[in-house]
């Protein structure tokens, strides 16, 4: 059984989107809405660090790992971009061998784009329960930069963090957040609209609460857990607003929808639900035994949840 | 949609070691040139933002001589030369992996694939690993079969050669010189049983232990460079240089190995990584 064995995450410095207002390109009346309504009034970005540098600082407070680098087989990037680095260069290869994991696998996965991080989660916990060593962990790690016009925000959506996450990932149940049941659907029809047209975002616009839920339902079919049983939904931290119409679709009462971080985060690729999972853990939101969802939507267009017991 | 509950790990697999089974394949390598370039594509702008926090410029002389075929196009490419696909052909798990980056920052090869081809199957991409992310792309494209019970597997992979920075100079394995897709699609009927001939890691004789001594090898274009590998009964074909994710494979589509077993490997010298995986493809050279 797959489970979460430790979790860290970095955030930079918070910085009030009303400072991005020109690059964004809001208008007064938007960028209110953007405070008012989708709760996004700071977001967390360091502009000089670079891509690795924001995961190593990720995972070099994973204290846990300390030690425990020869079990790790694995090191998997979630990425949400098709390209955010100019190539040859990864991240993968410095963060190795910064923190002593050049013998492990690494590579990124992608093409769920912000849902990738819980693909990760999935395609980890399915090659350790294949490996011949019981004992094997894979490091995840999941966060972007946005730094260019294009990935610095979702029109009319989220303004993008820039706050990264690495966690551990291991075969043994006995690890503190157990995964129980996962679902993702890829909507093809946006796969060449990863940057929306009007129309293309109008489309995804009304798809988007019924593709939701429907994953939704179908990883707490998958996990034998009703909705009513969550205490908690670690969400991606898209806006507030959007939350409140999934909720009224779903039947679930909006409090219990982890929004603490969005109006200072902002959207961290794949990185929201894990950094929330740590932030809820920390702040005691979660009880042992509690069931609780993961969510995350990806342009392009992947629908994805995964139910855990902490 | 893919639902699934956690995966259980069976600690003795059941039965003999299975091999996957390579039934179709193609390789597609677009003619050059492409559409002369026009300067002022839109995709400068982003190219310079992407660049200038890593120091990267965006090379327009190198990007204007290249093909700029996008990743979705070369895929497509590879998979009508694959041929159509019936339902009962349809892959569960389609793996997309790649080396260098698609110039193409909108477009998403896994989920335009997939709307391509018959079913539902789970598709995702795997890269950053040079010229080894098929390797492990075939790796993970077997375990999810295994744990879904799954039989049929799409392995895509592209070698993008349009880049908008300055490439490495050759001999880097990062050089990627063209053009390239090349399509699999295998069968794996091992159920549970141990995936067999395929690792991946430090070079050294614990990383070899199950690699099958009667089969043909391929050689990737790093194993010029290699340690030594076990004892082969010779090398089949050899993978062009400059093609680092594609290159083995395209290699693959031209050996004949009898009814022995094929393994294919490939070695980065900059990761001191090698891997290798073992295929049939006796069905392969009967179509």
């Amino acid at each position: 059984m797959t489970s979460i064995t430790a979790v860290s995450s970095c955030l930079p410095d918070t910085i009030p989107i009303a400072r991005f207002q020109k690059e964004l390109q809001l208008t007064d009346v938007q960028l209110r809405r953007y405070q008012r309504f989708y709760g996004l009034a700071e977001v967390c970005r360091d502009p000089a660090a670079t891509e690795t540098e924001l995961l190593l600082r990720a995972a070099t407070k994973l204290v846990e790992l300390r030690g425990q680098e020869q079990r790790v087989k694995y090191v998997l990037q979630a990425r949400t971009m098709p390209s955010p680095l100019p190539y040859p260069m990864t991240s993968l290869r410095p963060l190795q061998t910064e923190l002593g994991l050049e013998h492990a696998a690494g590579f990124v996965v992608s093409h769920h784009a912000c849902a990738s991080g819980l693909l990760a989660v999935d395609l980890a916990g399915t090659l350790l329960a294949a490996d011949p060593d019981p004992n094997a962990l894979a490091l995840v790690v999941a966060g972007e930069k946005a730094c260019t016009t294009h990935t610095q925000s979702i029109p009319d959506v989220t303004v993008m963090g820039e706050g990264t996450v690495a966690f551990l990932v291991s075969a043994d149940r006995s690890g503190p957040d157990r995964m129980l049941g996962y679902a993702s659907r890829t909507h093809t029809r946006f796969g060449d609209e990863f940057i929306m047209s009007e129309s293309a975002a109008k489309e995804f616009q009304d798809l988007y609460g019924p593709g939701l839920c429907e994953v939704i339902e179908a990883a707490l079919a998958e996990a034998g857990c009703g909705l009513d049983e969550l205490a908690l939904v670690l969400p991606h931290n898209v806006n507030r607003l959007s939350w409140i119409g999934v909720c009224k679709e779903l039947g679930l009462p909006i409090d219990r929808v982890f929004l603490d971080l969005i109006g200072e985060t902002g959207h961290c690729f794949c990185a929201d639900p894990f950094i929330n999972l740590q932030k809820a853990t920390e702040l005691g939101r979660l009880r042992p035994g509690d069931r609780y969802l993961m969510t995350s939507v990806g342009l392009g267009a992947t629908f994805a949840a995964m139910v855990f017991e902490h | 949609m893919f639902r699934a509950t956690a995966p259980v790990r069976r600690p003795h697999p059941v039965g003999p070691a299975a091999l996957p089974r390579l039934v179709r394949a193609a390789v597609h390598t677009p003619p050059e040139p492409g559409e002369p370039y026009r300067p002022g594509d839109a995709r400068e702008e982003f190219y310079a933002e992407l660049g200038a926090l890593y120091g990267a410029s965006f090379d327009r002389e190198q990007f204007a001589a290249s093909g700029r075929r996008t990743s979705v196009e070369l895929a497509y490419g590879a998979l009508d030369a694959l041929g159509p696909l019936s339902a009962e052909e349809a892959p569960e798990v389609v793996v997309v992996a790649y080396a260098a980056p698609d110039f193409e920052h909108t477009e998403l090869v896994a989920s335009c694939v997939k709307r391509r081809l018959p079913g539902e199957p789970l598709a995702f991409a795997l890269s950053d690993q040079g010229g080894l992310a098929p390797f492990s792309a075939l790796r993970v494209a077997v375990e999810y079969a295994r744990r879904c019970g799954w039989s049929r597997l799409l392995l895509l992979v592209v070698d993008q050669g349009t880049q908008p920075f300055p490439l490495p100079a050759e001999p880097s394995p990062a050089a990627v010189r063209g053009d390239s897709a090349v399509a699999l699609l295998l069968r794996w009927d091992g159920g549970e049983r141990p995936l067999d001939g395929l690792a991946q890691g430090r070079p050294g004789a614990a990383l070899f232990e199950a690699w099958p001594q009667d089969a043909a090898l391929v050689a990737g274009a790093g194993l010029a460079d290699c340690p030594d590998l076990p004892p082969h009964h010779g090398t089949s074909a050899e993978a062009v240089a400059g093609r680092p994710a594609t290159g083995s494979w395209a290699a693959l589509l031209t050996v004949d190995g009898g009814d022995r077993p094929v393994v294919v490997a490939d070695y980065d010298r900059e990761r001191d990584f090698l891997a290798y995986c073992t295929l049939h493809t006796g069905e392969l050279r009967h179509r």
